[in-house]
This record gives structure tokens, C-alpha cells and sequence, in this order.
């Protein structure tokens, strides 16, 4: 049915959202971002992590009278969406949420397996009230199989998944690399799954069921070491930042402090390039360095001359000049980079969101693509705990102010969190001191202040 | 109804009847269209010909094979496809891809910006012939803004997009993850927001054009990252050279690493259990902000516990208590792993010319009523010319030659 115009795919959907943490919440923030009214239903006595202080970081480093509301990665994962504040694990939460699924097209869930159906949720008796119902329950290691019921997070599932295993320093042990990476493939993957599922849904009308692993979604992101395994019994080896087949493809540290070049040259067409502009042309002919093969041979002393010559260089000119020369290039970016990148500002890959206060307007990450024709983007900040608890019993589910007062004096839904943990701020003079944070900067919102915001 | 499938019974999956042109080159536009693929999308590669694509390049080789048909990941990036060779640089070809362009629903394509449009191959153009048409652009910097024509890298765009920065020890160089992981989260990002887009044309016979940023889809993961700048001007650095133990830093035991991290189904306190250790259930171990502040005491703690026993043996102990931990695996132990055996995430692959036959992993999520599924090896470069221009350009023996 055409509307006239190019419309957002999800509007008029609506998306329950049981999740905690980063995979699912971060998945349903997404489905906001293109129209689905989400609601993130949040147990009264179990915090999530993302509103606590495991993750914080609270506004300006301050819990407040109500640090769940002050979180804000909290607001990056759940943007867009509403929040019931609801205890599932008593009878009557069971039955007013079977009355939101009856009006509902989507829920996401990560519980373990167990959960759900011990609550009487599982799929099969949620498509019996609602049968074009999709539901996606993402775990550790999937619905079924020995490992199923094994707890899980992203953090030390890397380890388990693979990928650590080819990450790290030469030489040294595996590392682990960027923040709960197994959450971002699996938002991804169940991103994927999700949308075959709606797509199968409007051609059918038939919901279903996806059952996602996490586990083994990090096994897919890499091929090349069960190939070589297969193919000649090794593996791959921990390089760090290098190339196995292209010298120099590495990291090199420039002038200033914690400044760092990126550059990778895959052709010997780039290496004589790189040598001329090294002030050393000679090293482009040089039978010794001019032939990839060549240069592999010669691996650490290739390193070498690149890093004496970019210490005395400023990374962000480097980046230009190489690219000029059709060299791949980057200088390393921390945040406050980032939140102040011309390019990413120009594609306005950040986007400007007014929340509640004292929060406010914050750049929030948008999405990794544009899209041309439709208006893609966050429809507002990330709900308070509990925020739209009247207003959802009342509007969906059609319970009177009574039953709503009496829902609320049982305990069944709560405006504030039952068993918030323990808060707290973050001790950011230590974590100067050890280098984990590297700057703490009071003018920060200087740094994103949106002056060539897009239109 | 849900009848219990056979082997034997083809199950549609949920793309069925969509048509796809893959004219990327490389990992990450041919894992994308590579997963429309599983879900049973018509996946039709368009390559130069002689040589293909420049994925048919990437190792590992199989340097006994024809070329170009020696690149054994290749194999794994464009199963479920069938290919055709076009020179589209040349009118006859372009032709060719147009009506190919009529008959289809999503084209994935990565060639560096602007370069369609030279060819007179604008999205525009593309739209004007089918306006219900789905681009997807997968390249490293998107489409616009003044990063757009950057040559890139794995390690370049890891570096620009943040990760870095943050990964890695504070007193040695910013690290970046193993392999090729950029192209990969690309590819899943792309596959995604082209069933998106096509979801959506379906709906109002409007086309689109997606344009997805590599950098952006890594910039994407530091959610964390940008928190602490956004809400509090905290810049974060790499990890501590002492890190907290039970932040998921890699462990040696007598055979292996393990990983561990607090806050699973089961109090820290069980971590004595594990160990036969009471110093976990003392106040200084038990309480987060205590152990912060002794976290050298608490790593040696550990070390100690794992040394004379074997990562997977501590992990499944541990496991099994609720406990979060993690065993770092490497291709060789997962292939053998009987959890990812159960689950069936690997499928066997062969190919002729490389005669091989490789277990790869094969399935990202299962879905209940249309499993994706492997259906046909990789295409040889143009294997199925006469079949695909007769098929659905309805060309005869002498017209398909060109």
C-alpha cells in the first residue's frame, strides 16, 4: 500500500522490550530510530547494568537523588523508547504483559532460556495470543545445546568466541580489544534475523521465533583462521597492529602526547610514494625494500625507519598528506576527537537529543548508514525509570486510574527502582593517575556544541 | 503449520523470491549480500571479467587451483550466489546490467565514490529504471563528507573510529582487533539495512539508497565511549598495566586463558567455591569498590587459583556454578567444540576446483519458521551466464555471449 511518499518501515509497530545491557537494548533503539513505538519493560527490583554503576558514567560524575536517571550510556542503547517499570515474575505482571503482546508485533528478550519459560512467556504460548508475533531471545550460547544455560557477557564471551585469540601484541598473550565487542556483532546478526523475520511477516502474515547465540556469531566474523587451520594445520599469529602480507602496515607514534599514525601500504607504487615523502626516495628502489616480498623479509627494519621519521611528524597533517598520495592513512581519534570530527559532524553521524533535565541535549551515536529517501533518526532521549507506567496501563492496556493505583500499591509496577545497588562516583583522580582516563575535560560540551549541524 | 521439516524438504527462507546484484568487491559488500544469500535471496554476482572480483584474490589461497579460483574465503563470502561476468565499463555490459537492474530488488555495490556515476551508472539512473529499486553502498567512509575518498585499511579505520584509542595497554601502543574485523561488522550492518530498505519500497514502492559508513559501523560499538564524553568530559584511555582481573583480561592457566568477569547469576562469594579459596568471601575481595583499590592483591589472588589447572576445565566449572567466565579458543578448539557441534554452526563446504572441503561456521541466527541455509557452493567466475541472461533477460544462445 503506497503512502505517497517514502515512509519509515517500522511506523505503527509497536516492540516490547524485555532486555538489559547492550546487545538487545541497542537492537531495539535501532528499530525506535525507524519509526516502532518501543517499550523497555524493566523489572522494579533488578536495575539494569546500563542505568547502574557497573557501566555509568553519571552526569557529570554526580548520582543525584536518582542516579538510574543520570546514566548515560543508558541513553545511547535506549533512545527513542518508553519504559514500564513492571515486575514480570508476578502472575498479574504475566497477565497485563500477555495483554501488551495481544497488541504488540515485536518482543526482544535476553533472558536465559529458563526464564521466559518459567514465566509462561516462551514463544509458543505468546503466539497463541498474539500469531504474527515475532520474538527474537538472544543468549550466550543459544536455546539449545550443553552450554545453553551458561550465564554470559559480552566481555569475557570474546575470549570464548574466538577473536581474542588472534588479537594482542606480538608475542604476547591474546587481549581483548574495544568494549563488549560480541554485543555489537549481536546486535547485528539479530538485527539481520529480525529483519528477515519482518520482512517474511508482511509477505505472510506469519510471525516467528529467532534464537540467537551469541557464541557462535563471533565464530562467523572469522573465516581465515579455520580455513588455514583446515588447509595446513596453523593458525594465524598475534601481529598487533600489523599486516601478515602488507609492510608497513602498521601503527607509529608521531609528536605530541598519545599521538599515533595508522598506515597501511599494499602496493609498491605506495612505498615509493611513502619513501619520497620520507626524505628517503632511495628506499622506494632499493631492491631490498622495493618489492612487497622484499619488504617482508625485512619487516622490523621496514618498522624501524617509518617509526623514527613519523615521531617527528604531527599525526593529523600526516593523515591528509598521505592521503594525498593515495596512501591508506588515519590518525588515532579518542572521543572528544570523534564527538568533534569534520567528517562525522558533516554526515551528522551524531545526533542531538533533548532529554529530560538536567540531562538535556547530548550527542547521541546515530546509525552507521543514511538512508536517501527516508527520515531515519532518534525521536527523543532515552526514557526515566518507570517514566510511562501510567500512561501505557492506561492507553494499551486499558486499565482504570484504580487498577492502576492498585497495580502500583501491590508492587506490580514502580516508579522508582526497589533494589537500586549501590551508586556512586566514578574515581576519576585514580583513573588519571593509571591512565585509564586520559583527560577530563570541564568544557567539554565546547567540543560538540553542533555548530555545522546538518539540516 | 509447523510440520517438522525432512532433510530432504527445501524450506523457503524469508528472502525467497528477492532478487539480489552483488557487484562489491572484497569482504564486506560480499558477506552482506552473502547473507541475503542464507536467507534464500537470488543472489546474482556481477564481476569484471577474467579476473572476477578482487575477493577471488584474498587468502588463504589454494595455489594449486585455477585462478581465479584459488581464494578459499572467497568461497566462504559468496556462497548461495550465482555469477555473471559484465565488463560494465562498455555499453553492451551496461546494457546488460540494466535489464538485470529491472528484474531486481536490492544491488549491493563498494566501489569508491563517484565511480558508478562515471560509468553513467548514478543511483539516480538506477532508480529512474527501477524506482522500487534498493542500493546499498558499502564503502569505508560512506558517500559524502570530506573523509569520503580516504584509502583505508582494516587498521586504519580501527584507528580513526575510537577503538583503538581505548584497547590495548596504557603505557604501550593502541591495539587494534585481529583478522579483518571491520569488513565483517560492515557486511552485517549492510545485509541488515538492505532487507530494511527493501522492507520498507516493498511497502510504498518507494527505492532507497543506503549508504553505510565501515568507519561508522565501528564508531557504532563505543557506546561507552561516547558516554563518558558526552555526560562528562571523561576522555578514556587503554587498560590499567595491572587491569582488574575480573574485567575479562585473559588469564594463563597451565593450558590455556580464561576470563573472568563479576555480576553472573551467582554471587561473588562463589568464586570460593570454585576455587576452595575462603579469601573470596572476605569484604576486601567481595566488595566492588574495595577490590578496586587492591586490584594487584586480587590478580595475584587469581593467578594463583588457575595455575595448576587447564582454561576450559575452570571455565565449564565455572560455568556450570553461574559463574561468567570465559576460555579463549583459537579455530582449532572450536571446531571441535560440542556446544557449536550441537548447535550445528558449521557446514561442510566443498569445491571442485579447489578440492576441498572445508567446515565453516554457516549460521548466525536461527530462525523458526525460514532457517537460513548453505544451498549451493561459491559461483566459479560467470559459471551461470546462460543460465541467468536466458532465464531472466530471456536471451538466446548467440545474445548471452557478450
Amino acid at each position: 500500500m503506497s503512502t505517497g511518499t517514502p515512509t519509515l518501515p517500522l511506523v505503527g509497530m509497536r516492540v516490547l522490550d524485555l532486555s538489559y545491557v547492550f546487545a538487545v537494548p541497542y537492537m531495539a533503539g535501532l528499530l525506535s530510530d525507524l519509526g516502532a513505538e518501543v517499550i523497555k519493560i524493566e523489572a522494579p527490583h533488578k536495575l539494569d547494568q546500563t542505568r547502574g554503576r557497573a557501566f555509568g558514567p553519571y552526569l557529570d560524575n554526580d548520582p543525584a537523588q536518582d542516579p538510574w536517571n543520570r546514566s548515560g550510556i543508558f541513553y545511547v542503547v535506549n533512545r527513542g523508547k518508553r519504559s514500564l517499570a513492571m515486575d514480570m515474575s508476578t502472575p498479574e505482571g504475566q497477565r497485563i504483559f500477555k495483554e501488551l503482546v495481544a497488541k504488540s508485533d515485536i518482543v526482544l528478550d535476553n533472558y536465559t532460556p529458563r526464564v521466559m519459560r518459567k514465566w509462561g512467556l516462551h514463544y509458543d504460548e505468546l503466539k497463541q495470543i498474539k500469531p504474527s508475533l515475532i520474538m527474537l531471545s538472544n543468549t550466550g550460547y543459544g536455546s539449545t545445546g550443553p552450554w545453553s544455560a551458561f550465564p554470559s557477557q559480552g566481555t569475557t564471551l570474546e575470549a570464548t568466541m574466538g577473536i581474542t585469540y588472534y588479537t594482542g601484541y606480538r608475542g604476547d598473550k591474546p587481549w581483548k580489544v574495544g568494549q563488549s565487542y560480541p554485543d555489537f556483532i549481536a546486535c547485528w546478526a539479530g538485527l539481520n534475523g529480525l529483519w528477515a523475520a519482518i520482512s517474511h511477516l508482511r509477505k505472510t502474515g506469519e510471525g516467528q521465533w529467532i534464537d540467537v547465540g551469541m557464541y557462535q556469531l563471533g565464530i562467523a566474523m572469522m573465516p581465515e583462521p579455520f580455513i588455514q587451520y583446515q588447509l595446513d594445520g596453523t593458525e594465524p599469529e598475534r601481529i598487533g597492529n600489523e599486516h601478515a602480507e602488507h609492510v608497513p602496515s602498521n601503527l607509529y607514534k608521531t609528536q605530541g602526547v598519545d599521538q599515533w599514525i595508522a598506515l597501511t601500504v599494499e602496493t609498491d607504487a605506495q612505498w615509493q610514494a611513502l619513501a619520497i615523502y620520507m626524505k628517503e626516495p632511495e628506499l622506494g628502489t632499493d631492491p631490498n625494500y622495493a618489492s612487497a616480498a622484499a619488504r617482508r623479509k625485512l619487516r622490523d627494519i621496514v618498522n624501524n625507519k617509518v617509526s623514527l621519521w613519523a615521531l617527528k611528524q604531527d599525526a593529523r597533517h600526516l593523515t591528509q598528506a598521505l592521503q594525498t598520495l593515495g596512501i591508506a592513512a588515519g590518525h588515532i581519534c579518542n572521543s572528544r576527537d570523534l564527538l568533534s570530527d569534520p567528517h562525522l559532524i558533516d554526515r551528522g553521524f551524531y545526533e542531538k537529543v533533548r532529554h529530560h533535565e538536567p540531562v538535556g541535549e547530548r550527542p547521541i551515536i546515530g546509525r552507521p548508514y543514511r538512508l536517501r529517501f527516508r527520515d531515519a533518526k532518534i525521536k527523543k532521549g532515552g526514557p526515566r525509570f518507570g517514566e510511562d507506567n501510567t500512561a501505557i496501563l492506561r492507553d494499551i492496556v486499558g486499565m482504570s486510574a484504580k487498577q492502576i493505583d492498585a497495580a502500583r500499591a501491590n508492587g506490580i509496577i514502580s516508579d522508582i527502582p526497589t533494589n537500586p545497588g549501590i551508586s556512586g562516583t566514578m574515581n576519576t583522580e585514580m583513573m588519571l593517575e593509571l591512565g585509564t582516563l586520559n583527560a577530563l575535560d570541564k568544557n567539554y560540551k565546547d567540543y560538540f556544541s553542533f555548530k555545522s549541524e546538518n539540516t | 503449520m509447523n510440520t517438522p521439516a525432512t532433510p530432504e524438504q527445501r524450506i523457503d527462507g524469508a528472502l525467497h523470491g528477492v532478487r539480489v546484484l552483488d557487484l562489491s568487491q572484497g569482504i564486506a559488500g560480499p558477506f552482506a549480500a552473502r547473507l541475503l544469500g542464507d536467507h534464500d535471496a537470488d543472489v546474482i554476482k556481477v564481476e569484471p571479467p577474467r579476473t572476477g572480483e578482487s575477493g577471488r584474490t584474498l587468502a588463504p589461497l589454494k595455489v594449486d587451483a585455477p585462478e581465479p579460483e584459488q581464494s578459499l574465503l572467497f568461497q566462504y563470502l559468496n556462497w548461495n550466489k550465482r555469477s555473471v561476468a559484465l565488463d560494465i565499463t562498455q555499453a553492451v555490459g551496461q546494457r546488460t546490467l540494466r535489464a538485470l537492474i529491472e528484474r531486481s530488488d536490492i544491488l549491493i555495490e563498494s566501489f569508491r565514490p563517484g565511480y558508478l556515476d562515471s560509468l553513467g551508472l548514478s543511483v539516480d539512473k538506477m532508480l529512474e529504471w527501477n524506482p522500487r529499486l534498493v542500493v546499498t553502498s558499502i564503502t569505508n567512509y560512506g558517500q559524502t563528507g570530506p573523509y569520503a575518498h580516504y584509502e583505508a585499511s582494516d587498521l586504519t579505520l580501527q584507528a580513526m573510529s575510537g577503538i583503538m584509542q581505548i584497547s590495548g595497554q596504557v603505557d604501550r601502543e593502541p591495539l587494534k582487533h585481529g583478522l579483518s574485523q571491520s569488513y565483517y561488522c560492515a557486511g552485517l550492518t549492510g545485509a541488515y539495512a538492505s532487507i530494511m530498505a527493501y522492507t520498507a519500497a516493498q511497502q510504498d514502492q518507494f527505492g532507497e539508497h543506503v549508504d553505510v559508513s565501515i568507519h561508522e559501523c565501528l564508531a557504532s560499538e563505543l557506546v561507552l565511549n561516547e558516554s563518558y564524553y558526552a555526560f562528562l568530559g571523561a576522555i578514556q584511555g587503554r587498560r590499567a598495566i595491572v587491569q582488574d582481573p575480573f574485567a575479562g583480561e585473559p588469564i594463563a592457566t597451565r593450558k590455556g586463558y580464561v576470563a573472568f568477569q563479576t555480576g553472573g547469576g551467582a554471587p561473588f562469594e562463589t568464586f570460593a567455591e570454585l576455587f576452595d579459596r575462603p579469601e573470596f568471601l572476605e569484604k576486601r575481595f567481595t566488595s566492588p569498590p574495595e577490590r578496586e583499590r587492591r586490584v594487584p592483591e586480587v590478580r595475584a589472588l587469581l593467578e594463583e587459583c588457575v595455575a595448576d589447572r587447564d582454561a576450559k576445565e575452570v571455565f565449564l566449572a565455572g560455568a556450570k556454578k553461574r559463574l561468567l567466565l570465559g576460555v579463549v579458543q583459537g579455530a582449532s578448539d572450536l571446531l571441535q567444540c560440542e556446544h557449536l557441534e550441537e548447535r550445528k554452526a558449521f557446514a561442510n563446504v566443498s569445491h571442485p576446483d579447489t578440492n576441498t572441503n572445508l567446515r565453516l561456521p554457516a549460521e548466525l541466527t536461527k530462525l523458526s519458521l525460514t532457517p537460513t541455509a548453505l544451498r549451493r557452493r561459491a559461483p566459479r567466475l560467470d559459471e551461470h551466464r546462460h543460465e541467468i541472461l536466458a532465464e531472466l533477460l530471456g536471451l538466446n544462445e548467440s545474445e548471452v555471449r557478450a
